[in-house]
C-alpha cells in the first residue's frame, strides 16, 4: 500500500468515526452536553481530609447528591487495649484519641476514674485543670479557624493563629516537659505543680489574645471571599442537628444551648462566670464564627481562675499508683473542644477495667455530614467537613 | 431531682410497668428495662423531652451482653440525662433499633453491631463500621480470639498448637524452614 493510499483510508475511518461520535438529537436538546453521575472516592489520603477519611460521593456534576462516609482507617482499638492495662497506664493512650485536643482527654478520662474510686481532686488542681483545659480549647480552635480559611484559600490568617497556638504549646511544655501528647493531668490530680511564673506568663498572653482577637474575627470571618464561601450553606435547624445527635460547637449552632460545662457541671465551673456562645442559622458561617466567640469565653474563664487560685497540693493523698476501684459502674463527660466527650468505665475489682467506653464527639458529629452537605456543591462540602472539625483520631479509636 | 417528678412528667402511657428511674452512684440516673420492653422506654422518653442520643455501648458478661443508652433532654426546664440499661443473651443477641426514633442512633449501632456483635432489628444498614467487612468475630467480646489470623513464615495458615503442647509446632516449624534453606 503506498504512502498516499494509507492516508486515505485513515481519512476515511477517521469520517467513520466522527460520524459515530455526531451528537444526536437527544443529545443535542440537552445543550450539546452528555451528562452522567459519577462517583468520587474522596480520601482515605486527603490532604483535606482532616486525617485517613474515605467517602464516596455521587456527583451529579459540580451537585454531590449522596455521600456515602467509610470510616476505621485509624482503629486502634483503644478500648480493648484499655482492657489490659492498670488504670494509670491507660491515661498516655488517651492523649492519642484527639491529639488536637490531648489535655481535655486526659481530664475526661481521669474524671471518670475518680467517679469511679470516689476519689477528691484538690482545689489546686481543680483550678489548674480548667486553665490548661481552656488553654487547650483555645488551641484547638485557633487550629479550627485556621484550616477553615486555609479551605477556603485564606493562607494567611493560618500563619497568624499558629503563632498564637505556638505560645500555648510553649506554656504546656514549660508545665509538663510536651508539645503534642501532655499526660499532665492523672488519676487524682495533675502530675506537677505550675512552674514559678507560670500564672503570670499565661495571663500576659490571654490579654494579648484578646486584644488581637478582634482583629483576627476582621482578618478571616469579616472577609469578604471567606464569607461568600460560608454565609448560608448547608445550614441545619435544631431539630435536625437534636436526631442527628450533634454535641458542641455545631449543635450549639444551630441555637440548643447544650454545654456540659453548664448543664452537667464538673470541677470548679460553678464558681466561674462565662457565657454559652449559642448562634441560630446552622450554617458553616455560624459554626466557625461561634468558635471565635468560644475563644472569648475561654479567655474570661482562664482569667477569673487565675484570679482565684488558691495555694496547696496538686494531687489527692493516697490515690496509689495501682489503683483498684471497688466494683462498679461509673460514666464521666466534659465539654472538650469538639463536643460532649464521655469515658464508660466499668469496674471489676481489679487493677484493669473491665470494659471502658469512649464516646467521641467526632464520631457523633460525622455521621450528620451527608445529612447536612448532600446537595451542596462539591467544593462546599469540604467546608462543611472543616466545619465539624472531626479529628479521625477520636472518631475511629 | 427525685424520679417520680421525671416520671410524672413522662407519657406515662407509654412507660413500661416496670421502669424506675434509679440515682445510682457514678452513673446519674439510670432506668433499667427489660429488652422486649426497651422501644417502648425509648418512645415514653422521647416523648417525654428526652431529645439528645448521644451513645450505646456494650458490656460483655460470659452469659449476656448488657446494653447502656445515654440520651439527654434539651427541651425539659430540668436539665437531665438518663442512661438506659437492658441485656441481650449471648445465644440470641437481638434488640429493636431505636434509628427510626433518632437518627443519631445509625453509626453508634453499627459499631456495637461491630465490636459486640450485637444485632439491631430494624436498622437500615447493619454493617461494620470499623472492622473491614470479612472480618471474623467480634474483637470487643471477652472471648474474641484472633488465632484464626496466625499465618505461618512459610504462609500457610495454621492452628496454634494446645497449650499443653507448646513444642510440637515449633519443632514442625524449624524443620519446615531448614528444608526450606
Amino acid at each position: 500500500m503506498s504512502k498516499l493510499e494509507e492516508m486515505k483510508t485513515s481519512k476515511e475511518k477517521l469520517d467513520e468515526l466522527e460520524k459515530e461520535f455526531e451528537l444526536d438529537e437527544t443529545t443535542e436538546n440537552n445543550r450539546g452536553i452528555r451528562t452522567e453521575e459519577l462517583t468520587i472516592h474522596f480520601g482515605p489520603q486527603h490532604p483535606s481530609a482532616h486525617g485517613v477519611f474515605h467517602a464516596i460521593f455521587h456527583v451529579d456534576g459540580e451537585i454531590v447528591t449522596k455521600i456515602e462516609p467509610d470510616i476505621g482507617y485509624l482503629h486502634r482499638c483503644f478500648e480493648k487495649i484499655a482492657e489490659n492495662r492498670t488504670y494509670a497506664q491507660f491515661v498516655p493512650y488517651t492523649d492519642r484519641m484527639d491529639y488536637v485536643a490531648s489535655m481535655t482527654n486526659n481530664w475526661a478520662y481521669c474524671l471518670a476514674v475518680e467517679k469511679l474510686a470516689d476519689i477528691e481532686v484538690p482545689e489546686r488542681a481543680e483550678y489548674i485543670r480548667v486553665i490548661v483545659g481552656e488553654l487547650q480549647r483555645i488551641a484547638s480552635h485557633l487550629v479550627f479557624l485556621s484550616t477553615a480559611g486555609l479551605e477556603a484559600g485564606a493562607i494567611t490568617p493560618f500563619v497568624y493563629f499558629f503563632d498564637d497556638r505556638e505560645e500555648i504549646l510553649s506554656l504546656y511544655e514549660k508545665v509538663c516537659g510536651a508539645r503534642l501528647t501532655y499526660n499532665y493531668i492523672k488519676i487524682g490530680g495533675v502530675r506537677a505543680d505550675l512552674p514559678d511564673g507560670w500564672l503570670d506568663e499565661t495571663l500576659a498572653f490571654v490579654t494579648k489574645l484578646k486584644e488581637k482577637m478582634y482583629d483576627y474575627d476582621r482578618l478571616l470571618l469579616g472577609n469578604y471571599i471567606f464569607k461568600k464561601r460560608f454565609i448560608g450553606v448547608a445550614p441545619f435547624s435544631a431539630e435536625q442537628a437534636l436526631d442527628w445527635g450533634l454535641t458542641g460547637p455545631p449543635l450549639r449552632s444551630t441555637g440548643v444551648a447544650y454545654d456540659v460545662r453548664k448543664v452537667d457541671p464538673y470541677s470548679v465551673y460553678p464558681r466561674l462566670d462565662f457565657d454559652v456562645v449559642v448562634r441560630f442559622k446552622g450554617d458553616n458561617y455560624d459554626r466557625a464564627y461561634i468558635r471565635s466567640d468560644e475563644i472569648k469565653q475561654s479567655i474570661r474563664i482562664i482569667e477569673q481562675a487565675i484570679e482565684q487560685i488558691p495555694e496547696g497540693p496538686v494531687i489527692a493523698k493516697g490515690v496509689p499508683n495501682l489503683l483498684t476501684p471497688p466494683v462498679g459502674e461509673a460514666y464521666g463527660h466534659i465539654e472538650s473542644p469538639r463536643g460532649d466527650l464521655g469515658y464508660y468505665i466499668v469496674s471489676d475489682g481489679t487493677p484493669k477495667p473491665y470494659q471502658v467506653k469512649i464516646q467521641g464527639p467526632s464520631f457523633g458529629n460525622l455521621q450528620a455530614l451527608p445529612a447536612m452537605s448532600e446537595g451542596t456543591y462539591f467544593g462546599d462540602v469540604i467546608l462543611t467537613l472543616g466545619t465539624l472539625d472531626p479529628v479521625f483520631g477520636e472518631v475511629d479509636r | 431531682m427525685s424520679d417520680e417528678i421525671i416520671l410524672s412528667e413522662q407519657n406515662n402511657g407509654n412507660m413500661p410497668e416496670k421502669g424506675t428511674i434509679v440515682d445510682e452512684k457514678g452513673l446519674g440516673y439510670t432506668l433499667t428495662v427489660d429488652r422486649k420492653d426497651l422501644l417502648k422506654a425509648a418512645i415514653g422518653l422521647k416523648a417525654a423531652g428526652f431529645d439528645l442520643f448521644l451513645f450505646v455501648s456494650g458490656v460483655d458478661y460470659p452469659d449476656r451482653i448488657k446494653l447502656v443508652y445515654r440520651i439527654y433532654s434539651t427541651k425539659r426546664r430540668n436539665k437531665v440525662g438518663v442512661i438506659i440499661k437492658t441485656e441481650v443473651p449471648k445465644s440470641d443477641p437481638v434488640i429493636d433499633s431505636l434509628v427510626p426514633l433518632w437518627s443519631a442512633a445509625n453509626w453508634h449501632e453499627r459499631e456495637t453491631y461491630d465490636l459486640f456483635g450485637v444485632i439491631f432489628k430494624g436498622h437500615p444498614d447493619l454493617r461494620r463500621i470499623f472492622m473491614p467487612q470479612d472480618w471474623i468475630g467480634h474483637p470487643l467480646r471477652k472471648d474474641y480470639s484472633d488465632d484464626h489470623m496466625l499465618v505461618m513464615d512459610d504462609g500457610i495458615k495454621e492452628k496454634p498448637a494446645a497449650k499443653d503442647e507448646p513444642t510440637a509446632v515449633h519443632k514442625e516449624n524449624t524443620g519446615r524452614s531448614d528444608k526450606n534453606e
